[in-house]
């Protein structure tokens, strides 16, 4: 019982879920900018996606969504609108429990109106800012420290929040590859190939994977290694930042690669929760020396 | 250990409790529909749909089929002219060649659990028709134009990455 007590209630740096809490916050707003010019058409009365059907669909579930009762035009605007400021709040930590709140409910709620619509990333949001919810939010890196900073901002917090983010990033990638690993096109390593020219790709006619087949054979194989490993070097303090090296290697590749950027964005939040306090001092000293040396060369180059 | 110390660590001890069902929920549900340990699952089902923690992770688990997507709408009018306007509603406006409508289209036209979104979204389709035309009646059915994917020998063999399909809904009636 000690371990488990230890384990969720353990001492966690208040910077981590600051960063999770920014990373969420970017990523649901590059979600909602994505869903804006098509809000009309997946959310209200006069659109493609109908509320009978969806009722039809729930019924004897217990889904809910602000978009059951609001299905007007300015309504479903409205609700857009408070859902971007709520975004802002957070990452901006401005009343941020009240924003993590509405920022949940705004993701349940588009996502029980409109399953036809819906991909893996709308349930990293989902469950990554219920996660931010019930987590210890603290006060760093936030506006309401800035304004009004107290003596116990940066003090340690409780760890459980980032254990279940952690849990789930392990869910995510374990079981994507127990489902990958018996499909034959993974196994022969062709899946990159076709990838290359689908309509997932950004450029679907360019057959170089095609041609070159043992490429896509090699990006194949790497994708699946760095799903199999990426939780668990993570995990270790001493692996993480290959871990973190080779998650941004796979998921900047598919990013730049295919029509699928805002799934890497929405990542984000998972990974982020694995940092210690430690790697973030590390990488804000990182960061510092990036900004000197830059400082450096624009005073050669100006004279 | 106070009696407040007790209490505080009874708490976070209930806590964990509700810690490791959440990772259970999140666990259970991957579980395959076929397997014995399936019901397993059940329990969790309320509290995945009440707090949006329902998840499946099955991206790319198969290569894509399809080099291309398009869809449209056929209509054919009382008269027998017909035509074909934009899927997109409302304003039926064309395909807008996003993911989130392309699964949308997927849905109704190919899955039969999607029957009652076909049915809202022909309703819907209908009164914009008659909205725009000033009249009703006609016959409308739910187009997808697909290039599907050849072996990647074939690719290599003749330079030709897809295959020209379309897949068709049922007709269907507007009404007066």
């Amino acid at each position: 019982m000690r371990r488990a007590l230890d384990f969720f209630w353990g001492p966690a740096d208040p910077r981590t879920y600051a960063l999770v809490r920014i990373g969420l916050a970017l990523a649901a707003l590059a979600n909602l900018l994505q869903l804006w010019p098509v809000r009309y058409a997946y959310f209200a009365a006069s659109g493609m996606v109908g509320l009978d059907a969806t009722r039809q669909t729930t019924l004897g579930h217990l889904y809910w969504s602000l978009f059951y009762a609001v299905s007007s035009r300015a309504g479903v605007t409205c609700i857009f609108v408070v859902a971007a400021a709520a975004m802002i709040g957070l990452g901006a930590g401005l009343a941020t429990r009240a924003c993590a709140a509405i920022v949940w409910a705004w993701h349940l709620s588009y996502s029980d109106r409109a399953f036809p619509i819906l991909h893996s990333w709308d349930a990293l949001l989902r469950i990554y800012s219920l996660l931010v919810l019930v987590s210890p939010l603290g006060r760093v890196w936030s506006v309401a420290h800035a304004l009004r900073s107290r003596p116990g901002d940066a003090t340690s917090v409780p760890a459980y929040g980032l254990r279940l983010m952690q849990w789930q990033l392990v869910v995510v990638y374990v079981t994507t590859l127990w489902l990958k690993l018996p499909d034959e096109y993974w196994r022969n390593g062709q899946v990159c190939a076709y990838f290359s020219v689908s309509f997932y790709s950004m450029a679907p006619g360019n057959t170089f994977l095609v041609r070159h087949e043992w490429l896509s054979a090699v990006e194949t194989y790497l994708s699946l290694a760095i799903e199999a490993s990426v939780p668990w070097l993570l995990w270790m303090k001493r692996t993480r930042l290959v871990g973190l090296a080779a998650g941004l290697a796979l998921h900047v590749g598919i990013a730049m690669t295919s029509i699928l950027a805002i799934f890497s964005v929405c990542l984000l939040p998972g990974y982020l929760s694995f940092l210690d306090g430690d790697d973030i001092d590390r990488g804000l000293a990182f960061a510092r020396s990036q900004r000197a040396w830059l400082q450096r060369l624009r005073a050669l180059s100006s004279g | 250990m106070s009696v407040r110390g007790r209490l505080v660590t009874a708490g976070k001890a209930a806590a964990c409790v509700l810690f490791a069902g959440h990772m259970a929920a999140t666990c259970t549900q991957h579980i395959p529909e076929q397997s014995a340990l399936r019901p397993l699952a059940a329990p969790f089902y309320p509290y995945e749909e009440l707090t949006g923690i329902w998840q499946t992770w099955n991206m790319f688990t198969t290569p894509p089929y399809l080099h291309s997507f398009d869809a449209d709408v056929e209509v054919t009018e009382a008269d027998g002219t017909h035509g074909a306007v934009g899927p997109m509603l409302p304003g039926v406006r064309p395909f807008d060649h996003t993911l989130r409508a392309e699964s949308f289209f997927t849905c109704v036209v190919d899955e039969a659990s999607c029957v009652y979104y076909a049915r809202d979204y022909v309703v819907r389709m209908c009164a914009e028709l008659r909205a725009r035309l000033g009249h009703g009646g006609q016959k409308i059915v739910i187009h997808e134009i697909t290039e599907r994917l050849h072996l990647l020998p074939d690719i290599r063999a003749n330079g030709i990455i897809g295959i020209h399909e379309e897949h068709r809904s049922k007709p269907f009636d507007c009404g007066g």
